[in-house]
């Protein structure tokens, strides 16, 4: 379609401008809007403006999701995919996702999510952290010097009150004196990573309990607080597994054991889940009856 | 971790989440208007894309991926108008700003903010075209095609979702 010609410039199609500016009109169109724009100060001022709108909503920046949202997801994701199962969301919004359907697909969708709390939530499995993983990929940050990977790590963008809605203990701003400076996905864990500028350490947590009897041979048991730990060193730095809750985590850094246990000790305890304590109770009366 | 199709690298699920989870919730983010309901948008996003990367066509991957958060946000804009139990109004974020006072000034570091609570703001039908046009990039037509609208419209909700930012910001 042809647009009128000069002539008739007083009435013009305003979209036209915008079209214009994106590239999505024809010759005719842009020859139009050309003429247009050479004779008339109003559709000038016009373009100029929509011109401005349009560069400023391109120029918005990216946005950051909460303090490791994407890695939970991540995470989440291949547990309930080695599973066999498909990724069921969790509802974070403030209208939260209502049941839907017919009473047979939410008695249905009922077995299902009681199976997965009960029966096969990886997050309640009792679990062996690959400790030589986290010791290593630990270390493999720090090569070069602390400084150097503290300069060299993007600082994640984060406030206090992500960490409140996104994580337990592990996502803590701060821990044992020392600030937190970026997280990860790991292997099966989110690894978070804390600095007091000389010394880093990371934190991985993983939902589950600890296969204790499963760690591998060269650690010590001990106790910290009330709960036990497995304590174990290489190369100058300490690991240290620990339960806390329903989260397993496991501290890396090459600093002194008390530090390690002092940050594991300022771990807050989680919530256990529903899955994590019907597989407790389970558990405990499968052991009862010999199961 | 990628499989090959032909000369695109189509990622594969697992990859979605670390290579495009920041662009999926800048987008999800662009739509909603908030953190927590672009954090459930992301993953009904990701539960979409899991069931249908198998049969996703070599194409704009980015475009794909928005394709599918526009439609899981527009089921949920559906949902919540036959079940409108939050009065948005109520909503002081949710409420276009007015025009700057001609005795005001918009100091320019203000404007990226004030920007985005007006794009908040816009009703859904023109956030959404201008979100698609200008924070992902599509074209008239294949907004068209996402929205299931003719690009007359698609380019009339974009002219006058711009407009209202234009008359907010002057």
């Amino acid at each position: 379609m042809t647009p009128n010609l000069p002539d008739t410039f007083g009435a013009f199609d305003e979209e036209l401008l915008t079209a214009y500016l994106d590239g999505e009109v024809d010759d005719d169109e842009r020859r139009f809007v050309e003429q247009l724009l050479a004779v008339d100060a109003s559709a000038r001022a016009l373009h100029d403006d929509l011109a401005g709108v349009r560069s400023l909503l391109r120029s918005l920046p990216v946005i950051e999701p909460p303090f490791g949202f994407l890695e939970r997801l991540e995470l989440d994701a291949r547990r309930q995919e080695r599973a066999g199962l498909v990724p069921v969301p969790y509802a974070v919004g403030v209208e939260r996702r209502r049941a839907r359907g017919s009473v047979v697909a939410s008695a249905a969708a009922t077995v299902g999510l009681m199976a997965l709390a009960i029966g096969f939530a990886p997050a309640a499995e009792a679990t062996v952290p690959p400790v030589q993983s986290y010791m290593e990929r630990h270390m493999a940050m720090t090569v070069g010097g602390v400084t150097a990977a503290d300069a060299a790590m993007p600082m994640a963008s984060m406030t206090m009150a992500d960490a409140d809605a996104h994580g337990g203990g592990v996502a803590m701003t701060n821990l044992a004196g020392m600030d937190r400076k970026n997280v990860f996905a790991a292997d099966d864990a989110m690894q978070v990573v804390y600095t007091d500028g000389d010394h880093m350490m990371s934190v991985y947590a993983q939902p589950g309990t600890v296969a204790w009897n499963a760690l591998p041979p060269g650690g010590t048991m001990r106790t910290v607080g009330e709960e036990p730990a497995w304590e174990f060193h290489q190369g100058g730095a300490t690991l240290m597994v620990m339960e806390r809750g329903a989260e397993v985590y496991t501290l890396v850094g090459a600093i002194a054991p008390e530090a390690v246990m002092g940050a594991g000790s300022a771990l807050p305890e989680t919530e256990p889940s529903l899955g994590h304590r019907a597989r407790r109770v389970i558990e405990i009366v499968g052991q009862q009856f010999g199961w | 971790m990628t499989e090959s199709r032909g000369v695109e690298e189509v990622p594969t699920w697992d990859d979605v989440a670390r290579r495009y989870g920041r662009f999926v919730y800048t987008v999800a983010y662009r739509l909603t208007g908030n953190h927590e309901e672009a954090q459930d948008l992301v993953q009904e996003v990701l539960l979409r894309v899991n069931r249908g990367l198998a049969s996703y066509q070599p194409g704009s991957f980015e475009g794909w991926l928005s394709r599918i958060a526009t439609n899981a946000f527009l089921d949920d804009v559906r949902r919540k108008k036959r079940r409108p139990v939050v009065a948005l109004t109520d909503d002081a974020e949710r409420v276009l700003p007015g025009a700057v006072g001609a005795d005001e000034t918009l100091d320019a570091s203000d404007l990226p903010d004030y920007l985005e609570r007006a794009l908040r703001g816009l009703p859904d039908e023109f956030r959404v075209a201008v979100v698609l046009c200008d924070v992902v990039g599509l074209s008239y037509q294949e907004i068209s095609e996402a929205l299931d609208v003719p690009v007359g419209t698609v380019r009339s909700r974009i002219h006058r979702g711009r407009s209202s930012l234009r008359s907010v910001l002057a």
